[in-house]
């Protein structure tokens, strides 16, 4: 399997999911890196990624492993698919490794930073959000209230940042209504064009590990 | 250039329209002397799918001194904001304002989409008409298939191109780069430029052209340029494929078809040359799809060969490959095992021998019946049969027939398979009589008689299980019978239609019935005088356009059509259209091509 390490910013924050998936198979083809593909009526290629980031949000940190039917050297790899991937995307890492490493099951915490200028004025009140905080918000349609507390493992707030670490996965909090809730409350005026997701990482047995240092980590 | 859009793309659906930066762009920055904009009358899905967008892109970026950007018709949730923040529309690639650009080209690929050129000029604050506009603004030029009559919508142009753009475009932009800031000289001279229609040129009496024009025509098609590096959207767009084109013309002579005899000669790319081609885009752009256009892929002259070398490309490179449109009479059970068994589509049009001599589809009710049984022994499941309603000639019985040839489908179904659980979906179209066409002169039934035709169709196929019957709106169809055959006593009506609130008029749930019924009655227009039959000896409104085809051998085959005689396709004898005065027909009978040539 080759794992690869991808930023997705500027025009990538408009560009969906699927988008991004189907950006990934063409920079693969263009490439020249030759990927296995499934063998079922709809034939695709056999690549898995991380879990999705709401539509308008940058990502230093973006994961796609692909089941390679050909050895690559890594430093190959990415100078192929920065060759050959669009503007909004550019590979920084890239591992060659025994097993699928299945980021997208493991991975279950988030860090993003918030650019914003007037958050420092209401320090406290923001870095106390991790002590207790229920979200009201709608999903299709429905008026739902959670607590979320548990889903905030720490939230800062610097000069002219709010860096925040939240769990991801089946525990879930979005950033998006976590920014939502920020201006609301304490009226911020947070874009998502202002968020950044900087990290991923796997938190097991009380301590966080970067999904890149995983990923180093792996045969 | 705009640099305060950034903070609106959010509040839109799929901004990724606006924001450009696709794979494959070309350089924008380059040095250049006119800047060109093009411009599409729909969506970007629907645009980035359009091959003469995608062609004539290529070729002007490819010219040393020219940079081509393009503009599609922003959605109305972006429309509203550009209007609320008085943001002037602007190019995709550099988002420079429509009107600071030297040139702004339309392609406007139907009629019902003629209130979107109003659309776009009225966000890019640029005046409808040509008269309005001084040397300080762009030179509108328009273009695309309904260049067949541009009368309707001539009014808002400069200049509009007639034809096939590949070669007069860049003509043009030569004219415009040596007389920069003077309209009207480059008017002058771009109306000596085969297929270039500059009504300020021409003489216009009693409400019609005088001054001849002639279509352009690409010459040498295997030749002429194709991108191979087109541009890859960032988003999911309607054609999500690489597209490579065999081959221009229809050598079938459908009597109602437009697109058959305005892109005729034939012309085609040789087997080799699409390969190579094919090759090329799918190593350029990374789809996993390939698709092959014509107007009939089928009647290609080496599609076995094409297909079998596509095939071991594709094969090689995990790409699917498509094949469209093919009609029935060229179906083949070895073109059907080389493609993706989802559904067949057929069109036979009408459900008579009778009248389908009548239109010239040459295909009989024998050819159904045993491309059917094929189809259905190498494994189809699902057919789509596209029919029209209110042709020449049709009685309640050729409609009727229609849902015979439904049932007799699906009695072979049975006896093929022994299973009954066939998906037919069936679509009726309206007949729409068109310019350049043997039924130019023909009638268009109204609204009423369509909606008759329409429910005895309904009511006959309702009880017939697995069947799944679409028309085309009957108002919908007289608006696009009045454009198409329309001239410029019609472009006050469009403009009043747009005031009024209609625009992407081509979307069903767009399209403003009640608008556009009250927009012709206050401009006074006479439906019946734009849908009603023709005089024979009537100078209509696009016959000032030498199309290559001739007007009388189109007369000759609308009275063939009235006897219920058929033309033989021109793939087994030239029927001396007229269409090889000046570029070489390729029916491909006998190796020199037509006996006129």
């Amino acid at each position: 399997m080759l794992t690869i390490m991808y930023e997705r910013l500027n025009n990538g924050i408009y560009v969906s999911h699927i988008d991004v998936l189907r950006a990934l198979n063409r920079t693969f083809r263009r490439a020249g890196i030759e990927v296995a593909y499934s063998q079922g009526f709809n034939r695709h290629m056999l690549v898995n990624m991380t879990q999705p980031l709401p539509f308008g949000i940058a990502s230093t940190q973006d994961w796609v492993s692909l089941e390679n039917i050909k050895r690559y050297d890594c430093r190959e790899v990415l100078e192929k698919f920065n060759a050959n991937c669009p503007d909004y995307m550019r590979g920084v890492y890239c591992k060659e490794t025994v097993k699928n490493p299945s980021l997208s099951a493991k991975i279950n915490c988030c860090s993003y930073i918030i650019s914003s200028t007037n958050a420092i004025k209401r320090k406290e009140e923001i870095e106390n959000l991790k002590k207790g905080l229920v979200l009201e918000y709608e999903k299709k349609g429905e008026k739902l209230v959670k607590d979320v507390t548990d889903c905030i493992y720490d939230i800062k707030v610097k000069e002219n940042t709010i860096e925040c670490l939240l769990s991801f996965g089946v525990k879930n909090l979005r950033i998006d209504l976590l920014s939502e809730h920020l201006n609301k409350v304490f009226d911020l005026g947070i874009k998502f064009s202002d968020i950044v997701r900087n990290g991923q990482y796997i938190f097991e047995d009380g301590i966080f590990v970067n999904s890149k240092k995983y990923v180093e980590g792996l045969e | 250039m705009l640099k305060n859009i950034d903070k609106f793309l959010l509040e839109v659906e799929k901004p990724a329209r606006y924001t450009g930066g696709e794979y494959n762009t070309p350089n924008m920055t380059k040095p250049c002397s006119v800047r060109f904009c093009l411009c599409f009358t729909d969506i970007y899905e629907v645009g980035m799918s359009n091959i003469g967008i995608s062609i004539l892109y290529d070729i002007i970026n490819k010219s040393e001194n020219f940079v081509c950007e393009r503009c599609f018709a922003p959605w109305t949730d972006m429309g509203n904001i550009l209007r609320r923040e008085n943001i002037p529309l602007f190019s995709i690639e550099t988002k420079k304002p429509l009107k600071d650009f030297d040139v702004v080209g339309f392609s406007v690929p139907y009629e019902m989409s003629y209130t979107n050129i109003l659309y776009i000029l009225d966000l890019a604050k640029i005046p409808f008409y040509a008269k309005d506009r001084d040397d300080s603004y762009p030179i509108i030029v328009g273009g695309g298939p309904v260049s067949a009559n541009p009368e309707p919508i001539i009014d808002f142009f400069d200049a509009f191109f007639i034809g096939e753009g590949e070669e007069s475009d860049v003509k043009f932009l030569e004219i415009v780069e040596k007389f920069k800031g003077n309209k009207a000289k480059i008017l002058e001279e771009a109306s000596k430029i085969e297929g270039v229609y500059v009504p300020s040129m021409c003489v216009f009496e009693n409400g019609r052209t005088l001054t001849k024009v002639k279509k352009a025509t690409v010459k040498n098609l295997d030749k002429a340029p194709f991108p191979t590096k087109p541009l890859v959207p960032n988003i999911e767009i309607v054609h999500d494929r690489s597209v490579i084109e065999l081959f221009r013309g229809c050598y079938a002579g459908c009597r109602f078809c437009q697109a058959c005899f305005f892109y005729r000669p034939i012309r085609y790319r040789e087997a080799d040359t699409v390969v190579g081609l094919a090759s090329q885009i799918i190593k350029n752009t990374g789809f996993d799809e390939l698709g092959l256009s014509s107007l009939s892929s089928g009647d290609y002259q080496d599609i076995y060969k094409v297909i079998a070398d596509l095939k071991k490309v594709t094969e090689q490179e995990n790409v699917v490959l498509q094949l469209p449109s093919l009609r029935l009479d060229s179906f083949s059970a070895n073109l059907m095992s080389s493609a993706k068994r989802s559904s067949l589509t057929f069109a036979p049009e009408a459900g008579t021998q009778r009248l389908r001599n009548v239109i010239n589809k040459n295909i009989t009710d024998k050819d159904i019946e045993e491309s059917m049984k094929l189809a259905f022994e190498i494994g189809y499941r699902t057919v789509k049969l596209y029919f029209m309603l209110g042709l020449p000639t049709e009685t309640d019985e050729d409609i009727l027939a229609i849902a015979d040839i439904v049932r007799k489908i699906k009695y072979i179904y049975k006896e093929v398979t022994g299973r009954r659980d066939l998906n037919i979906n069936v679509s009726a179209a309206m007949f729409i009589p068109k310019p350049v066409t043997p039924f130019q002169w023909a009638e268009q039934i109204s609204s009423e008689e369509m909606y008759r035709k329409q429910n005895i169709l309904k009511k006959e196929l309702f009880p017939i299980k697995g069947v799944h019957y679409s028309w085309h709106g009957a108002e919908i169809s007289v608006l696009e019978g009045i454009f198409a055959r329309g001239d410029r006593e019609l472009s006050k009506l469009i403009e009043e239609a747009y005031n009024s609130g209609c625009y992407f008029d081509s979307w069903t749930e767009k399209f403003d019935r009640v608008k556009w019924f009250s927009a012709i009655e206050k401009c006074g227009i006479d439906i019946v005088k734009y849908t009603g039959g023709r005089e024979i000896n009537e100078v209509l409104a696009w016959d000032f356009i030498d199309f290559g085809v001739s007007k009388k051998y189109l007369l000759a085959e609308y009275e063939k059509a009235l006897r219920g005689e058929t033309t033989n396709p021109c793939k087994q004898n030239c029927n001396g259209c007229g269409a090889n005065k000046t570029t070489a027909c390729r029916q491909f009978a006998t190796e020199k091509g037509c006996k006129e040539c």
